[in-house]
C-alpha cells in the first residue's frame, strides 16, 4: 500500500527521493574521498613500515651507519632492519611519487614480505645486492610503465636526473600487496644510499620488539647517542595522520551538512503528504485501520523512498567520488604525507555507511509525520485552518527550543579542550536552532511585509503575502531549508575569503626576499631536500645581490615527537614575521635566536600548549638542548607547526650545514624576473632547482590554497543545490494543493500573467525571507568556523574579513533559486483549464 | 692436510642460505613447492685466486681474511665442563663467501655495497639434559657488521658473534641467541699448526685443487654459557680451524664424516672420510695426528679404517646418521671407540647437517688414552643434489 501512495504522488516522491539521493551522494563522494586517502597512507606506509613495531629515529639529518654496526655489534637489536627511503619521480610520471626503498635484505625478510620469494631467483638477488642502481619492481609497475628486467629507468632524485635498472620483478603475494608495491622500488641499502645522496647515513632503523619490551628498549636507550630516539611506529605515523584526520573531518561535517539540509526536504515532504491526507486517513481509521497500521504505511513510504534515494545516492556518490577522491588526496599530498599509492579500491565501508545513514535519516525525518498520520481521530480530520492555528502556537514553541539549542550550542564551543566533535556538534545545534527560530521571523516579516507587497503589487502581492502566511507549517520548513543552506555558503565563502586574505596578509610579511631558490619536493609547502652546495657559492659571487638568506628545514626529535625545524639566518626575522605573542620588539626576538632562542608557530603552540617564556626540549647530536621561546608567530605552512632557531645556533649543535632554501634580496632597482632567468641560465649544477620570484613563489603557495578549498567550494555548490530541490518541491506540492483554488482563480478570470506573478510572488517572499535570514546565520556560521573549527582543527587564527558581495550573492542566490522553483508549477497552474483545476477533488 | 668436504659443504651451505634467504621472503606456506624450482645459479664466475703452491704465512696477517679467494671459514668446537662435571659442547663458525671476483669489484661510495657475504652457525650440547640449541646468522661483510682483520689484532666477528684476539696467544669468544649465551676465553697451547705441506692442503690432481689450511688444535678454554638463563663457569679445550681456497669438487660426492679428537695425553687427530655416491670412501680421505710439540704425521686413505658400530634417526628430519665409531690407524697403534655425547646434535639451519660432541677411548701408541672431539656429518639429512 505504501508502494501504490508512493506512485500515485510520482512527483512527491521523486522530489524526496532527489534529496536523499544528493545528501547521500555527497556524503558518499566526501567519505569515499576520505576512506582513499586514508587507504592510500596505510598502503602507502604498510610495506614501508612492515612488521616493525618501533623505529629508531634521527633528530636531524640521518643515522651515522656505523652506530647500526655498533648496536649490532652489541648485540643488543633484536629485530632490526636498517633503512635508507627518497622519494623520487620516475622520468615521464611526473606528479606521482615512488619510494626508492633501501633495505638490507640480509635481514629484512622479517619485516617485509609482501613479494614471493620466487620473484627472487638467484640472479636477481645477487644483481640487487652486488650491483651498483640495481632496482626491483613489482611486476604490475614493469607492466604500466612497459620496461622488463635489464632495462634501465630514469628517475629524479632530489632534484637530480638518475639511472637505475631493474635486475628483476617483484611477484607480489596478494592483491594488497600489489597496490602497496605499486609506487615502491626496492634497492639494496648501499644502492639507495649512492643514488639518494645519503653515504653513509641511514634515515632509521625498524625493529620488531616483543610485547614485553621495556627492557629491551632500555637496553638499546643506554647505548643510543643523545640525537637517536627510540620511537612506536603508531606515534611516528600518528602526529601527521591526525593532522590529516583533522582536515577529513572538516570535510565529513560539511558533507553531513549538506544531508541536514536534505532532511529538512524530506521533513517537509513527509509531513506536507500526510497534512494532504488527513481526510483520507480519517476515513481509513472509521474503516478500523488502527494508528499503528498508519505508522507503519507513513514509515513504510519513508522507508521504500529512503532505499531508493539512498541507493540513488550510493551511485551518484561513486560517480561524484571520481573527482573527490582527486581533490581530497591531492590536499592530502600538498599539506600532509606523501602517498606512493594512487588507486585502491573502492571502499565498501563508505557505501554502507551512507546508505544506512541516508535511510535511518529519512526515516528519522518521517518519524514526525508518520506520528501525525497515525494520531489522526477516527473521524473526518481537521479543516486546513485548524492545522494551521495548530501550526501557530507552535511557532513559539519552535522558537523556543531553537534560543534552546543556540545556547546548548555555544556551550558546547566552550568546553574546554580541542575537541573537534563539540566544535561540529555546536555548529550544528547552533544552525539547526536558527532554523527553527526561521517559522516565526518569517510570519513577522510577511505580516510587516504584506502592507509593502499590497502598495507594491495590487491585490496579487497582498494573496501571495497572505498564502505564505497561511501554509507556513510547510513554507517555512523549506525556508528554513534553503536558509540554512545559504547560510553554509555565506559562512565558507567568508571563512575562505578571511582565510585567504590572512594567507596573502601572511606571505606579504614572511616573504621579504626577492628571489627563493629551493629544491622541488613532494609537499608542496617545504623541501626538506638540500640544495647543491655549489650553487650557494655560484650565487654569493654575483653582484646584483643586496643580502643572502639561508634556512636549514628538517625534522628533529622534541620532548613531544618528531616536530618540523627551520634554522634561519634572516637578521630580520623578528621583524618579519607577525607575533601573538612574544618576549619584545622584532630586534629582541632576533637577539633572542641568536643567543639560542626559538620562535615557535601558532599551530604548534595550540597543539603542544606552548607559549612565550616556556622552553622546548630538541634532540641533538650531543644531547637534549633546551630552547626558551622568545615568540609565537603566526604561520599558514603547516598545521603541524614549526619551530624556528638561529642558523648558527643550529649548525652548532647539529653539524649540519645543508641549505634547504636560499633567499636572495637584490639591490635596488634589479628585476626579480630577470634575475631569476639569468640564475637559472647560469647556474652550474646538476641539480633541478625552484627558482622563483617572490612574486611566482606566492602566486605558487596561493594556487594549493585555493587547491586546498576547490573541494569545499564544490561542497558548498552541492548544499544550495539540495535546497533548490528542496524549494522546488515544497512549492509545487504547495501550488498542487492549491490546485483547486487556482482553478476558482482562473474561473474568476485571473490572465496567465497574473498567475504566473502570482506563483513567483510568493516563491520570491520565499527566497527573500531565507536569503534575509541566511545572512546573518552565515556570519555567525564563519565566525564558528574561524573560531572554532578552524582554531580546533589547525591551530591557527584566521583574521576575519567581511567581503559584502559574499551577502548579496547569497540571497541573490536565494531568490533566484526560488524564483527558479517556481517556474514548473507556474507552467502547470496555467496549462490547467479552470474546469480541470476545480475537478481535481 | 684438509678439510675437502667443507669446500663443498660451504659452497653447497651458501647456496642453501640463499634459497632459504630467497624463500623466506615468500610467504611461510610458499617454501614446501618453491623447494624444488628455484633458479639459484649465480654468476660468480671469475678469476678468484686459487692455492697453487705453499705460501708464506704471516701473523696476525694471515688469522685474517683472504677476500680474493673465493671461501673461507673460521671454525671453533670445543668441549666444556663445569667444576662438578657437568658437560657441554659448543660450536662457533663463521663462513666467508666472496660474490665478486677480484676483477670485477670497484671502489664504491657506500660502505655498504657487498663483495663478501658472511654466514655463521652457533650451537650448544646440554649433555646433562640431553638438549641441543642451534642458530645461525647472515650479513653483509661490509659497514662493519661482518669480517675478519688480523691486523692490528686478529678479530673474526658476524654482528654480535665474534672471535677477538685480546693478547698474543689469546683469545676472546662470545655469542649469543635466544636461549644461549657463550663468552669464552681461549688460549693457545701448541701454536698454529700448519695442515698439509706448511698449510698448503692438496685436495685434487688438478693443479690449484687445493686449500691453505692452518689450525690451533689445543685451545685452553675457560669461561661462561648461559643456558635459558642459567649460567655456568666452564672449563675445558677448544679447536679452531682456518682454511681459504678456490675450488670446486668432483660431483660424485654425496658427504662426509670429519673428525677433531683431542686426546688426555695432549695429542689430537684431524680426520675425515669422503663418501661416494657408490658407497665407497674417497680417496683424498685423510688423518693427521698432531703431538704436543704441534709436529704432525699424515696417514693416507688406505692407512685407516673408521667403521660405523651405531645409528641415530632424526625425529625432526627422518635423517639416519652413523652414532658411533670403531677408528684404526695401525701404523700409530691406534685403536679408538667414539660416541656423541648425546644423539641430537642435528643442526636444522638453511641447511641440515649434525654436527656434536663426541668422547674418545681407546688405545694410542699402546697407552690407554681417553679424550673428547666433535664429528661432523653432512649429506644424511637431504641430498643435496637433489635439491637444485
Amino acid at each position: 500500500m505504501a508502494f501504490q501512495t508512493l506512485l500515485h504522488r510520482r512527483w512527491q516522491s521523486l522530489l524526496i527521493l532527489l534529496g536523499v539521493a544528493l545528501g547521500v551522494a555527497v556524503m558518499v563522494s566526501i567519505d569515499l574521498a576520505n576512506a582513499s586517502a586514508g587507504r592510500a597512507f596505510e598502503l602507502s606506509t604498510e610495506v614501508i613500515t612492515g612488521k616493525a613495531t618501533h623505529q629508531i629515529v634521527p633528530s636531524g639529518s640521518g643515522i651515522p651507519e656505523e652506530e647500526y654496526a655498533r648496536l649490532r655489534r652489541a648485540g643488543v637489536l633484536p629485530l632490526a632492519a636498517p633503512i635508507v627511503s627518497t622519494y623520487i619521480t620516475i622520468s615521464g610520471q611526473r606528479g606521482q611519487a615512488f619510494e626508492l626503498l633501501g633495505i638490507d635484505p640480509f635481514v629484512d625478510r622479517e619485516f617485509r614480505d609482501y613479494w614471493d620469494g620466487n620473484s627472487l631467483n638467484g640472479q636477481a638477488f645477487f644483481d640487487l645486492i652486488t650491483r651498483p642502481g640495481a632496482v626491483m619492481i613489482s611486476s604490475k609497475l614493469a607492466e604500466r610503465l612497459s620496461i622488463g628486467v635489464g632495462d634501465e629507468l630514469k628517475i629524479i632524485v632530489n632534484g637530480r636526473e638518475q639511472t637505475v635498472w631493474v635486475c628483476g620483478l617483484l611477484q607480489p603475494v596478494d592483491q594488497l600487496a600489489a597496490r602497496s608495491l605499486q609506487g615502491i622500488l626496492l634497492a639494496d641499502i648501499s644502492t639507495a644510499q649512492e643514488i639518494s645522496g645519503k653515504v653513509g647515513y641511514l634515515d632509521r632503523i625498524d625493529l620488531i620488539l616483543p610485547q614485553d619490551n621495556a627492557a629491551f628498549i632500555e637496553q638499546i636507550k643506554l647505548l643510543l647517542p643523545p640525537n637517536l630516539q627510540i620511537e612506536t611506529v603508531e606515534a611516528r605515523q600518528g602526529t601527521i595522520r591526525q593532522m590529516a584526520q583533522a582536515f577529513q573531518l572538516n570535510l565529513s561535517a560539511l558533507s553531513l551538512l549538506a544531508l541536514v539540509v536534505g532532511l529538512f526536504l524530506i521533513y517537509n515532504t513527509m509531513t506536507f503528504s500526510v497534512v494532504q491526507r488527513r481526510d483520507l486517513f480519517g476515513a481509513m481509521r472509521c474503516l478500523g485501520v488502527t494508528r499503528r497500521e498508519l505508522f507503519l504505511l507513513v514509515s513504510g513510504e519513508a522507508l521504500i523512498v529512503g532505499m531508493a534515494g539512498s541507493a540513488l545516492g550510493i551511485g551518484l556518490g561513486i560517480l561524484l567520488g571520481k573527482n573527490t577522491i582527486g581533490m581530497v588526496s591531492q590536499t592530502i599530498n600538498d599539506l600532509y604525507f606523501t602517498t606512493t599509492v594512487q588507486a585502491v579500491e573502492l571502499p565498501v565501508e563508505s557505501l554502507i555507511k551512507g546508505g544506512v545513514i541516508g535511510v535511518l535519516a529519512t526515516l528519522g525525518a518521517a518519524l514526525p509525520s508518520a506520528m501525525e498520520a497515525a494520531s489522526v481521530e477516527p473521524r473526518l480530520a481537521l479543516s486546513r485552518s485548524g492545522l494551521e492555528k495548530k501550526a501557530n502556537s507552535a511557532l513559539w514553541l519552535l522558537a523556543g527550543s531553537g534560543v534552546i539549542l543556540i545556547i546548548v550550542g555555544y556551550l558546547l564551543f566552550q568546553i574546554p579542550g580541542n575537541y573537534l566533535l563539540f566544535g561540529f556538534g555546536g555548529t550544528l545545534l547552533v544552525v539547526v536552532g536558527i532554523a527553527a527560530l526561521a517559522p516565526l521571523f518569517m510570519r513577522g516579516f510577511l505580516k510587516l511585509l504584506r502592507p509593502v507587497t499590497v502598495r507594491t503589487f495590487g491585490i496579487l502581492g497582498g494573496m501571495a503575502a497572505g498564502n505564505l502566511l497561511n501554509s507556513i507549517s510547510r513554507t517555512a520548513v523549506a525556508v528554513s531549508a534553503l536558509m540554512v543552506a545559504v547560510a553554509v555558503t555565506i559562512g565558507i565563502s567568508l571563512m575562505i575569503d578571511s582565510f585567504r586574505f590572512t594567507v596573502t596578509q601572511w606571505l606579504e610579511q614572511s616573504l621579504q626576499s626577492d628571489v627563493y631558490i629551493s629544491v622541488p619536493g613532494f609537499n608542496a609547502n617545504s623541501s626538506l631536500l638540500p640544495i647543491d652546495p655549489r650553487v650557494i657559492e655560484q650565487v654569493r659571487e654575483r653582484d646584483d645581490i643586496r643580502r643572502i638568506d639561508t634556512l636549514r628545514a628538517t625534522r628533529v626529535v622534541s620532548q613531544f615527537g618528531e616536530i618540523n625545524l627551520s634554522a634561519s639566518d634572516n637578521p630580520q626575522i623578528g621583524e618579519e614575521r607577525i607575533f601573538k605573542e612574544s618576549i619584545g620588539s622584532g630586534e629582541q626576538i632576533t637577539e633572542a635566536m641568536r643567543n639560542g632562542g626559538a620562535i615557535i608557530s601558532e599551530p604548534l603552540a595550540n597543539r603542544l600548549d606552548l607559549h612565550t617564556g616556556e622552553t622546548i626540549e630538541l634532540l641533538t647530536p650531543s644531547g637534549a638542548k633546551v630552547f626558551p621561546i622568545a615568540g609565537v608567530y603566526y604561520d599558514y605552512a603547516t598545521s603541524e607547526g614549526n619551530v624556528t632557531i638561529w642558523r648558527e645556533v643550529y649548525t652548532r649543535w647539529w653539524a649540519d650545514d645543508a641549505v634547504t632554501a636560499i633567499g636572495l634580496r637584490l639591490k635596488n632597482g634589479i628585476n626579480p624576473e630577470e634575475t631569476v632567468r639569468d640564475i637559472q641560465k647560469k647556474l652550474q649544477t646538476d641539480q633541478d632547482l625552484l627558482v622563483r620570484a617572490n612574486a611566482a613563489l606566492r602566486q605558487d603557495v596561493m594556487e594549493v590554497f585555493d587547491r586546498t578549498f576547490a573541494i569545499t567550494a564544490a561542497l558548498r555548490i552541492l548544499a544550495t543545490m539540495v535546497a533548490i530541490i528542496g524549494i522546488l518541491s515544497t512549492l509545487m506540492l504547495l501550488q498542487i494543493e492549491k490546485q483547486r483554488e487556482t482553478g476558482i482563480l482562473k474561473a474568476l478570470g485571473i490572465t496567465g500573467n497574473e498567475l504566473w506573478r502570482l506563483v513567483m510572488l510568493e516563491t520570491g517572499l520565499m527566497g527573500l525571507i531565507a536569503g534575509l535570514l541566511a545572512a546573518p546565520t552565515g556570519f555567525v556560521l564563519a565566525i564558528i568556523l574561524i573560531r572554532v573549527i578552524n582554531l580546533r582543527s589547525f591551530g591557527w587564527t584566521i583574521l576575519l574579513s567581511v567581503n559584502p558581495f559574499a551577502f548579496i550573492f547569497a540571497v541573490s542566490i536565494a531568490v533566484g533559486a526560488a524564483l527558479l522553483a517556481g517556474v514548473v508549477p507556474a507552467m502547470r497552474m496555467n496549462r490547467l483549464s479552470a474546469a480541470e483545476a476545480i475537478r481535481y477533488e | 692436510m684438509n678439510r675437502i668436504g667443507h669446500f663443498w659443504k660451504v659452497f653447497l651451505i651458501f647456496l642453501m642460505i640463499l634459497a632459504g634467504w630467497g624463500l623466506a621472503f615468500a610467504k611461510r606456506e610458499n617454501v614446501g613447492d618453491s623447494q624444488t624450482g628455484l633458479d639459484l645459479t649465480f654468476d660468480v664466475e671469475g678469476n678468484f685466486a686459487r692455492a697453487e703452491a705453499p705460501m708464506e704465512f704471516q701473523f696476525p696477517r694471515d688469522f685474517g681474511s683472504h677476500d680474493d679467494f673465493q671461501t673461507e671459514w673460521w671454525y671453533y668446537t670445543g668441549n666444556l665442563e663445569t667444576e662438578r662435571g657437568r658437560r657441554f659442547g659448543y660450536q662457533l663458525t663463521i663462513f666467508r663467501r666472496a660474490l665478486l671476483p677480484p676483477e670485477k669489484r670497484f671502489e664504491r661510495p657506500s660502505e655498504w655495497a657487498v663483495e663478501q657475504v658472511y654466514l655463521a652457525h652457533f650451537a650448544i650440547t646440554d649433555v646433562q639434559n640431553d638438549r641441543f640449541y642451534a642458530d645461525e646468522k647472515l650479513a653483509r661483510g661490509s659497514a662493519g657488521l661482518a669480517g675478519a682483520v688480523g691486523q692490528p689484532y686478529f678479530q673474526v666477528w658476524l654482528e654480535d658473534w665474534r672471535v677477538v684476539q685480546i693478547d698474543e696467544n689469546r683469545f676472546q669468544l662470545s655469542a649469543k641467541s635466544d636461549r644461549a649465551d657463550l663468552d669464552l676465553f681461549l688460549t693457545d697451547l701448541k701454536g698454529v699448526v700448519f695442515q698439509g705441506e706448511h698449510g698448503f692442503s692438496r685436495k685434487g690432481e688438478e693443479t690449484g685443487n687445493a686449500s691453505y689450511y692452518i689450525s690451533q688444535t689445543r685451545l685452553l678454554t675457560e669461561g661462561k654459557i648461559t643456558i635459558e638463563g642459567q649460567s655456568f663457569d666452564v672449563k675445558g679445550l677448544s679447536w679452531m680451524d682456518h682454511e681459504f681456497s678456490t675450488s670446486a669438487l668432483g660431483e660424485d660426492q654425496v658427504g662426509w664424516d670429519w673428525f677433531s679428537l683431542q686426546f688426555d695425553n695432549n695429542h689430537e687427530i684431524m680426520l675425515f672420510t669422503l663418501r661416494k655416491e657408490d658407497g665407497t670412501i674417497d680417496r683424498f680421505s685423510t688423518a693427521t695426528l698432531i703431538l704436543p710439540d704441534g709436529r704432525t704425521h699424515h696417514f693416507a686413505n688406505d692407512e685407516f679404517t673408521v667403521t660405523r658400530i651405531g645409528e641415530w634417526k632424526s625425529p625432526e628430519t627422518g635423517a639416519v646418521y652413523p652414532a658411533g665409531w670403531r677408528i684404526n690407524i695401525p701404523a700409530i697403534s691406534l685403536d679408538l671407540e667414539v660416541h656423541p655425547l648425546i644423539p641430537n646434535q642435528e643442526l636444522v639451519l638453511s641447511y641440515i647437517y649434525w654436527e656434536g660432541a663426541v668422547s674418545l677411548r681407546g688405545q694410542l701408541g699402546g697407552e690407554e688414552v681417553n679424550g673428547y672431539g666433535y664429528v661432523e656429518l653432512t649429506g644424511y639429512g637431504q641430498s643435496m643434489r637433489g635439491r637444485f
